[in-house]
């Protein structure tokens, strides 16, 4: 079933690379990774992509009750590519109580919960001071983001696990769609947390070097840190507009914490996309992967994607440049896509050395010029839980 | 707007042990004993399937399968959508205290079952599921939340939703000390067909003022536990009375539920 199009008229993306779109575009156009290194506990190391701590905004006093790291984090990237501005244009002409928010993360604040419990080793039955839903709760960073921005229609935290700022899009186009909203913004945020480093060390894919997508070496992720954020309206307000065109949501069915070994159910999500979007494989340009460097994962995409698309499909994997940015990853490479989009060019696949000569994608591993008019992205989570993006460049 | 259609319905917590029985105890409050608890039992839950999962997570699966049972619907089809206020809160304490020792080892199991959607992955894969899963939450107004998912995902498929909310007690310091377990599984979809239990029309609109319950403990579960908010909703369903239900949405906003047969 066609879907009409949803309209995005401003996005912001702060990440390893940087924060806002100006900085995240240079460290594209120079192929350099956001990745830094990251000692673990007791030993070993992994690389981890990092938002600097200094751009941490403060937080308004009304809100205090809100004030903590993650909070911080978001309020510096809303002030991005004057994405704050946006939203007040925004409500001026929709209303406050007709902007929608969806916040896609895993973990919201429990990096929180986890400074808590290491300053307080002793004390497991302290008393928070802090109510949980404006400290830790699952629904604390939609809440503040409403707030912040002064926004009051309808909302929803979607935690699907990597696929949580994927799906955003998608809810956002339905309540558009429903009337529900004239306008929508939708976020990803995902902070540093020990939970999604040593839970990833405990699964046995994180890896001790820089993440390698694609790379017949390849050993594992690493995660990061992003937040990212955009404006979804159900009518166009600019010819600037970015359009996203379809998309598709599905489940493995399969297994907690590995992708269908065929890789049947992203499969399914991305032929789902094309149809919800009126469009056929050779209308796609460009294919930002979920790619996120464990053996299983590439191997899985790559052979979903050949089934789709064919050998020889235009693919690259972002995550060497930010790290699996996790509940935020849906939109960190939405984002990533919609700037390549604008900027004309296929984002190297950094990181990687040599192809895996198993995988049927082409992956170009320098940055290759190429006017992109329909991108497709990839989102897998845990859960078996996939979701499929396609953004149209402005007409 | 546009309406949609409840085919079926399952409920478990405090003196409520599914929808044929608390469908008579809501008709009839002065039947309801919250000293009954209802044990968690479900076709999906096999011996391995209870170990890879919490009672978290197998309250939700528990009225998953009730509000399927019977009913013939493709389950391996149709869109998931639950909600819960939080994640498992022991689970997640569980690991942050692992993260406190030096060696910061967390279990693996643990670790995937840290997240929102834990129940909704499980459920997926016991039910052969490859639809689209969406795990929301709001908080205390998980029910709404969810509730208004399910319903743009009907509008957008004009198909068929399985909507769960649950909730579970925890002990971690920050929780809620006497919230219950309470599940409710709502099968909701766009077209009308013999077995309808009732129609539904959804207005997201300024604050008005909440539909409570009159019998006390039921009414100390509706406000005490968020995915039990819907309870009123639950009771014009089970009276099978037209009525008109005002749900709390956010500080600004209520969610009007009106029902039909």
């Amino acid at each position: 079933m066609t879907i009409a199009p949803s309209f995005i008229s401003a996005f912001t993306l702060s990440s390893a690379i940087g924060m806002g779109n100006t900085e995240t575009v240079q460290a594209l156009r120079e192929e350099r990774s956001g990745l830094s290194e990251l000692a673990l506990s007791p030993v070993g190391r992994t690389w981890f992509g990092k938002i600097a701590d200094q751009n941490h905004a403060a937080i308004p006093d009304e809100l205090a009750l809100y004030s903590n790291s993650c909070t911080r984090m978001i309020a510096s990237a809303l002030l991005k590519d004057d994405f704050f501005a946006k939203i007040k244009i925004a409500k001026e002409r929709f209303g406050e109580s007709r902007i929608a928010c969806f916040l896609g993360t895993i973990t919201s604040a429990i990096c929180e919960m986890e400074l808590l419990y290491q300053t307080f080793p002793d004390q497991w039955n302290y008393e928070p001071k802090i109510p949980l839903e404006y400290h830790a709760s699952i629904n604390s960073l939609t809440q503040f983001t409403r707030e912040f921005l002064g926004i009051t229609g309808p909302y929803a935290t979607i935690s699907t696990a990597c696929s949580s700022s994927a799906k955003v899009f998608a809810t956002a186009h339905r309540y558009l769609a429903a009337g529900l909203c004239d306008a929508a913004v939708v976020a990803g945020v995902e902070a540093q947390c020990e939970l999604l480093i040593y839970g990833f060390r405990a699964l046995g894919v994180l890896s001790s070097s820089k993440c390698k997508p694609w790379d017949k070496n390849r050993d594992g992720i690493n995660i990061g840190a992003a937040a990212g954020f955009a404006l979804m309206t159900r009518k166009p307000t600019s010819p600037e507009d970015f359009t996203l065109r379809g998309y598709g949501e599905t489940s493995d069915g399969y297994h907690m914490t590995s992708p269908h070994p065929e890789g049947l159910g992203v499969e399914i999500c991305m032929r789902q996309a094309l149809s919800s979007a009126g469009l056929k494989p050779k209308d796609i340009d460009y294919i930002n992967s979920h790619g996120s460097a464990t053996t299983m994962n590439d191997i899985t995409e790559d052979g979903a994607i050949t089934r789709v698309f064919g050998e020889g499909a235009l693919v690259t994997s972002t995550k060497g440049y930010t790290g699996h940015t996790q509940g935020a990853a849906g939109i960190t490479e939405a984002i990533l896509l919609m700037l390549a989009m604008k900027e004309g060019f296929v984002p190297a696949n950094i990181n990687a050395v040599e192809i895996d000569s198993q995988l049927k994608c082409q992956v170009p591993l320098t940055n290759l010029t190429k006017n992109l008019r329909f991108g497709l992205t990839n989102s897998m989570g845990f859960g078996g839980n996939n979701a499929t993006l396609i953004f149209g460049a402005p007409q | 707007m546009t309406s949609i259609w409840v085919e079926s319905v399952s409920v478990f917590g405090p003196g409520l042990l599914g929808w044929p029985h608390a469908s008579e105890v809501l008709g009839d409050p002065r039947r309801y004993d919250p000293q009954k608890t209802p044990p968690i039992e479900s076709r999906f839950l096999s011996p391995n399937n209870r170990r890879r999962t919490s009672p978290h997570m197998q309250i939700a699966i528990q009225a998953a399968d009730y509000a399927l049972r019977d009913t013939g619907f493709d389950e391996t089809s149709i869109d998931l959508i639950l909600t819960s206020s939080e994640e498992d809160l022991d689970i997640a304490e569980d690991d942050i205290q692992a993260l406190v020792q030096p060696e910061k080892e967390i279990s693996p199991q643990k670790f995937q079952n840290v997240i929102l959607n834990a129940a909704a992955g499980h459920l997926g894969i016991f039910m052969k599921n490859t639809s689209g899963s969406t795990t929301v939450s709001g908080t205390g107004n998980c029910f709404s939340v969810g509730l208004l998912q399910a319903y743009t995902t009907i509008l957008a498929t004009k198909g068929r939703a399985l909507l769960v909310a649950y909730d579970a007690p925890s002990s971690m310091p920050y929780s809620e000390k006497d919230r219950p377990f309470f599940a409710v599984g709502m099968v909701l979809s766009h077209s009308h067909s013999p077995s309808i239990l009732g129609e539904l029309s959804l207005t997201l609109g300024e604050r008005k003022e909440l539909t409570v319950m009159e019998h006390p403990a039921l009414e100390t579960m509706r406000a005490t536990t968020p995915s039990a908010t819907g309870l009123p909703l639950l009771l014009v369903l089970a009276k099978k009375q037209a009525g008109v239900v005002e749900l709390y949405y956010s500080k600004e906003l209520s969610l009007t539920v009106a029902l039909c047969f």
